[in-house]
């Protein structure tokens, strides 16, 4: 057990850390007052390789490992949580398919995945539920070799861009598990997006609505196997939880960046007010917080890297960076005194940024759900 | 230029991130541990010119660095931006070299590999900033040069280069071999990849020459055969970390600061 | 190399366009001193076209004697054609001492002379001065990004070389009574040295703002009191060959553009020295130039919080003390 970086991983952090402040620091403010991500950002993202990091190297992958796409979005979410979210939510097909897929479906729909050609989605959320598949009403019932689907489906990230989606869908008896995935083309006829929700933070993330209205979606783009989606949706989350957490790590990063910069240049009776013990304090304890955060963060995609992550590493490792992420990014608030409250400083961004962690991708009420029914198994 | 396209030589230093040097506020000396090594800056831009001159006419670009056995680290990066080979000059012997001593090694390193179409050199280091190495180098392999390089172009067996001024630029041009140093605004230094970061480090070589290598005479490397030596090395003036209020009438002020700042070689 | 048989101080005098660079008077003051400790002569270098009544300027800012060279050739300046003249000149007569400007030819020219004498080289010399007892030049610079001092010499090798970046040493004054000794020597230019061929020279103006890469910045707030005042603050960028800062408020009250703004909200500067006009030091600004390596404050409140980071400060008024500021310089520097 090693916990120091080679030196491969290190160039490699380094070197995504050069593009996020190269390509995305000029752009941070403009993407968070037009709720928008450059078009021209999209193919410089893809060709530094930052789509596809995980996948096999015959599909278009990088052909590295859960770490290193860990290590990317931590560096990328430092500088724009919402261009963080933007490329992890992405991975979540790609991770579906990969792991669920048949030689055929990986062949056709992870290349352009992987190069940024198309943009991934994943949607499971409806009105009725976040995460019971009991609660999924949005059907898709088979007509010769399509199968025709309905329904609204909710919160889905990417919704709106041409590419790939997974959708789940009810195939089997209504109130009961029974639901499929579904690889499905996003913008065709019958797939409709309304205008997106205005969000606390993570402003240019777009997240939508979707609007199934008799899609059709070809018999053989099942994925998985019909009435297995949910096995598929734990264990894409359960790998894809990257996304989430990392985001989450690198936004806590920044609040501590930002932070230390603001307490060593704010000074008061002519010292720096880093010199006062309450901001000692603080300053301590988020940094201890983002560390233990990291740590736990790297174990958890380590674990997937030699596929024993289980539901409740991967819980704890979301939850715990989740929360930090919240304590940390407030403290930082608190740091910056009023300038804190104004949108002329970094933190209060940050502090709207985070908060999402707590709730997408299973809400911290729901990880402690998995975690206790797990630990208490037997 | 050879049919096979060009041959290009690259030469690389790895360097402390002076920017990222602390001063501790106690001492005022610099905190050295844990500055992280870089590739020297503008050797990066000598880097990505080299490989976007293969890419346009094929061929061969060849990475040299003389160092420490960790300069290795910075020859990967090169190789992971897409040079081919990389070559680590380490050697204790090689320790202690001034500019000339270390133009004289690179030198003799380079005629061990052969014939070349191009030597790209960064124009100075972070931490020596002599911009002598490049210059002294073109002197010992009796090369044309063109320094502060901010523009290259190859046409069959000439370069034409435009070469920054204090305000303006020159073009020139000459004929090849020739050996350039790179400034800033020659191009924007690609960021690799992970599959090319793994491919440098697992499929890529780095071969290591010592000083009975390359056929030296043991006399003229490392701070032997240095004819500068370093007499004393101080920490300057400290910072007090307080204000110091120039006072007087306007004209003892303004005198005041001005030779204040003359002395921190400010004007 | 027996030392003892070099002799002499050397100075490379720069010029352009028939024009002698201001640095090379400044390598005569220093030489003349040297020269002097030295018990030695000074001998200035020049070599272009038409340059013949350049050679008494040079000694009447204190050379000795001048060896001049002019050629068509020599008009535009190229690597080997001047290194091959030097060096040919420098066997011939052995100084023990070569300095240079560190100015773009210089830093050229330099180091290719170096090598093919086998001599050493210091650049950017910050100081210049004989150790007596050794007959040794101690070639003072800074290393290390700038962060130590190095005290350097070139023992057992001669000439001695070294470059002095302009505005670092001082001239003498002119003394046109002045005599000394001009000396023409042939170009003896073989057409195996002309290796490059110049196409174009290009003068270009200085064309975008980039405070984040400035070594000097001149920085207005609220003190500056008028679109127009800020005038001052440009008069003095200009002699210090620096960029044009401000604080959020005078570019929120339209004053300057957003371009040049410094701070949480603009940009974040890390120059050699900034200088701060009638800018109070609200954090949202210190945030954005902090890193400075000095740090000079002028605003008529001592209590104003810059003055709490900044290295040196005056209490004044800026319109007063500024334009005072950029005469001096302009008399003794530029």
């Amino acid at each position: 057990m090693d916990f120091v970086l080679t030196k491969e991983e290190e160039l490699f952090r380094k070197s995504v850390r050069e593009f996020a402040e190269r390509e995305l620091r000029p752009l941070e403010d403009q993407i968070e007052r037009e709720d928008r991500i450059p078009d021209g950002l999209i193919p410089k993202v893809a060709k530094a390789g930052l789509f596809g990091l995980p996948a096999e190297k015959k599909y278009g992958g990088g052909g590295g490992r859960y770490l290193d796409l860990a290590m990317a979005i931590e560096e990328i979410a430092r500088v724009s949580g919402a261009v963080a979210f933007f490329v992890a939510v992405n991975y979540l097909p790609i991770i579906a398919i990969e792991r669920n897929g048949t030689e055929e479906q990986k062949a056709k729909f992870l290349p352009d995945l992987c190069t940024g050609k198309k943009i991934g989605s994943f949607s499971f959320t409806e009105p009725s539920t976040g995460s019971d598949p009991t609660e999924i009403y949005c059907t898709a019932r088979l007509e010769g070799d399509h199968y025709v689907c309905n329904g609204r489906k909710e919160f889905c990230t990417n919704a709106e861009y041409d590419g790939t989606i997974i959708l789940f869908l009810r195939t089997g008896e209504e109130h009961t598990p029974d639901i499929s995935a579904f690889i499905a083309e996003k913008n065709v006829e019958g797939y409709s997006t309304p205008p997106p929700w205005p969000l606390l933070g993570l402003r240019g993330m777009r997240v939508t609505n979707i609007e199934l209205k008799d899609m059709r979606i070809p018999a053989e783009n099942l994925l998985g196997g019909k009435n297995k989606g949910y096995p598929v949706l734990l264990d894409t989350i359960a790998v894809g939880k990257v996304d989430v957490s990392g985001a989450m790590l690198g936004i806590a990063q920044r609040a501590l960046d930002e932070s230390l910069k603001y307490v060593k240049g704010k000074t008061m009776r002519g010292k720096p007010i880093s010199h006062f013990q309450m901001v000692q304090f603080l300053i301590a304890e988020m940094a201890s917080e983002v560390e233990a955060a990291r740590w736990l963060f790297y174990r958890s995609m380590n674990l997937v890297d030699h596929g024993m992550q289980t539901l409740q590493s991967q819980a704890i490792c979301k939850l715990f960076n989740a929360e930090i992420a919240d304590r940390v990014c407030q403290k930082a608030i608190q740091l910056h005194g009023d300038y804190g409250y104004t949108k002329e400083f970094k933190a209060e961004r940050l502090y709207r940024d985070a908060k999402f962690g707590g709730i997408v991708e299973g809400s911290n009420e729901v990880q402690r759900v998995i975690i206790a029914r797990d630990i208490l198994k037997g | 230029m050879q049919t096979a396209g060009m041959n290009i030589i690259v030469c690389i230093k790895q360097v402390p991130d002076t920017s990222q040097v602390k001063m501790d506020p106690e001492t005022g000396t610099l905190i050295r541990e844990g500055v992280p090594s870089i590739i020297n800056p503008e050797d990066r831009n000598a880097l990505e010119e080299a490989v976007v001159l293969k890419e346009r006419y094929s061929g061969k670009v060849t990475a040299i660095a003389m160092g420490p056995p960790q300069a290795e680290d910075a020859l990967r990066e090169a190789l992971a931006m897409g040079v081919d080979e990389a070559i680590l000059l380490t050697d204790k012997a090689f320790g202690g070299a001034d500019t000339s001593a270390t133009s004289y090694t690179l030198g003799h390193a380079i005629k061990k590999l052969g014939d070349f179409d191009l030597i790209l050199c960064g124009r100075q280091a972070l931490d020596g900033n002599t911009a002598q190495v490049g210059p002294q180098l073109a002197e010992f392999l009796e090369l044309p040069q063109v320094t502060y390089a901010r523009k290259i172009e190859i046409d069959g067996d000439r370069l034409r280069a435009e070469r920054a001024l204090e305000d303006g630029h020159e073009v020139m041009e000459t004929k090849l071999p020739a050996l350039v140093t790179a400034i800033k605004d020659l191009n924007t230094p690609r960021i690799p990849t992970l599959g090319a970061i793994m491919e440098a480090y697992r499929e890529k070589e780095v071969t290591t020459w010592t000083a009975d290598d390359i056929d030296v005479d043991k006399n003229k490397i490392g701070l032997r055969g240095s004819p500068t030596r370093i007499r004393k090395a101080y920490p300057p003036e400290l910072k007090s970390g307080q204000v110091e209020i120039l006072e007087g009438s306007l004209n003892d002020m303004a005198e005041a600061l001005l030779e204040r700042l003359r002395g921190k070689y400010l004007l | 190399m027996n030392t003892e048989e070099y002799r002499g101080v050397w100075a490379f005098a720069e010029q352009r366009e028939g024009e002698l660079r201001k640095v090379s008077m400044e390598l005569l003051g220093k030489g003349r001193e040297l020269a002097d400790t030295l018990g030695v002569k000074l001998t200035a270098i020049l070599l272009g076209e038409n340059v013949g009544e350049k050679c008494h300027e040079l000694i009447s800012y204190g050379a000795d004697g001048v060896l001049w060279v002019d050629d068509p050739r020599l008009k535009q300046y190229q690597t080997d054609v001047y290194s091959g003249i030097i060096t040919r000149l420098v066997r011939e007569h052995n100084p023990e001492i070569l300095i240079m400007g560190a100015t773009y030819l210089g830093r050229d020219l330099a180091p290719r002379i170096a090598r093919r004498l086998g001599t050493g080289l210091t650049a950017d010399c910050t100081g210049l001065s004989i150790d007596e007892k050794m007959r040794l030049l101690i070639q003072t610079r800074p290393a290390f990004g700038g962060n130590i001092m190095a005290s350097i010499v070139t023992p057992d090798h001669r000439p001695q070389m070294a470059t002095v970046r302009p505005r670092v040493m001082q001239p003498l004054e002119r003394d046109v009574a002045r005599e000394g000794e001009i000396t023409r020597v042939p170009a003896g230019i073989e057409e195996k040295d002309i290796t490059i061929r110049i196409l174009e020279i290009a003068k270009e103006t200085r064309k975008s703002i980039n405070l984040e890469e400035a070594d000097i910045i001149v920085s207005g707030g609220k003190g500056i009191g008028s679109p127009e005042k800020f005038r001052v603050l440009e008069d003095l960028a200009e002699v210090l060959g620096a960029e044009v800062g401000a604080s959020r408020d005078v570019v929120d009250t339209g004053w300057i553009s957003s371009l040049h703004q410094v701070g949480q909200t603009g940009k974040t500067v890390r120059p050699k020295l900034y200088i701060a006009c009638g800018i109070s030091g609200a954090i949202q600004h210190i945030a954005g130039m902090r890193e400075s390596g000095l740090i000079i404050a002028i605003n008529t409140d001592p209590k104003a919080p810059i003055f709490e980071i900044a290295d040196y400060g005056m209490v004044a008024n800026l319109h007063q003390l500024v334009p005072l500021l950029t005469e001096k310089i302009r008399e003794h520097y530029v």
